[in-house]
């Protein structure tokens, strides 16, 4: 697996690096997968979940706040982005790792669960809806595409951002309860119920009641998704090549972390 | 010449209804095998549906929004004259 820290990143521009990737990631025959990591300047996206009466505030108001919406093809509903948030996307070709789209997802949401407990934040799925929750309240919402059989968009984990911003929007008008564990994929002691859920955005910051790092948080995150989708083996860069001019520093290919070797 | 039939085909996902969410090509275009024909969305995911052939989208099988089934006829696509 190869893993790209991109810092902060126009959702546009990290779109198109997305789709150019799909071809890449499509066209080899390795199984490679690539993982990106990032946060977006604020914005409102729309999902096919979700729809413009999601949005809580006219497009005015949006404006004032210097705040875009925008359509977008990735499953999940309206979801806000902004700093503090990271955004999660694993470029994964589901046919040559033998996994439907369900498993893909549940390996997805099981690795970020895992990483968050390695964090001391206890996470858990609910049924009949994706996405991540905590004690107090929704930490990661999900929603991916796929194209050609191969993954991308993702997930997006608020590590600290400003919570105040999530009431802009509703992020899960048609939430089911009563909430329950379901992720069988994860250790039992991994899953213990936890106490809270409901609608309204969370962050691990929250969870923890203290600051949080998200270089910690990315680090653990890419051990674990690398463990989720069966990858012996990880490379760590900082930037892209096809993002050069984009980053804040630099945007070379700059292996850190090598683990055991005949991964893809 | 039997047409060549787009299926829906088991996405995995078992407590979400999946919904026919957009046509990517119009009836009667010129389709290629593994060009995205239909995109259906289930909860957190959409998925691109591949043509299953060269040829023509004779018909469209599903309406945008109609909740579908796994296995269900979605496409016909006709060989090209």
């Amino acid at each position: 697996m190869l893993a790209y820290f991109l810092d902060r990143l126009p959702f546009a521009r990290c779109l198109e690096l997305m789709r150019r990737l799909l071809v890449e990631v499509g066209d080899r025959d390795d199984g490679q997968i690539v993982l990106l990591l990032g946060e977006h300047p604020n914005l409102i996206t729309i999902g096919r979940g979700g729809s413009p009466g999601n949005v809580r505030q006219d497009n005015s108001a949006l404006k004032s706040r210097e705040i875009e919406a925008i359509y977008v093809n990735r499953g999940g509903g309206c979801l806000l982005h902004c700093p503090g948030q990271l955004a999660i996307y694993p470029l994964v070709p589901l046919a040559w790792h033998g996994f439907t789209v369900g498993e893909f997802l549940d390996r997805f949401q099981a690795g970020i669960i895992e990483a968050l407990a390695d964090l001391n934040v206890p996470a858990r799925t609910l049924p009949g809806i994706h996405g991540i929750w905590g004690r107090t309240g929704q930490l990661a919402a999900v929603g991916v595409a796929v194209r050609s059989w191969v993954t991308y968009y993702g997930a997006y984990l608020n590590v600290d951002p400003p919570l105040g911003l999530f009431r802009l929007v509703d992020s899960n008008p048609h939430q089911p309860s009563p909430p329950a564990p379901t992720t069988p994929w994860c250790p039992p002691t991994k899953l213990r119920s936890v106490p809270g859920e409901g609608g309204s955005m969370s962050s691990l910051m929250a969870e923890r009641r203290g600051s949080i790092k998200m270089t910690m948080v990315r680090a653990a995150l890419v051990g674990r998704l690398a463990e989720a989708f069966g990858c012996d083996r990880y490379h760590l860069f900082t930037g892209h090549p096809l993002l050069r001019g984009e980053g804040k520093k630099d945007e070379g290919r700059m292996p850190k972390v090598e683990r055991k070797p005949n991964d893809e | 010449m039997v047409p060549k039939i787009l299926i829906l085909p088991d996405l995995g996902i078992d407590d979400q209804p999946v919904t026919l969410s957009v046509w990517l090509a119009r009836r009667g275009a010129r389709v290629k095998e593994g060009e995205p024909l239909v995109e259906v969305h289930c909860g957190g995911a959409t998925v691109d549906l591949p043509s299953p052939a060269d040829g023509l989208l004779a018909e469209k099988l599903a309406r945008e929004d109609e909740t579908l089934t796994v296995g269900q006829r979605l496409a016909a696509i006709e060989e090209a004259v």
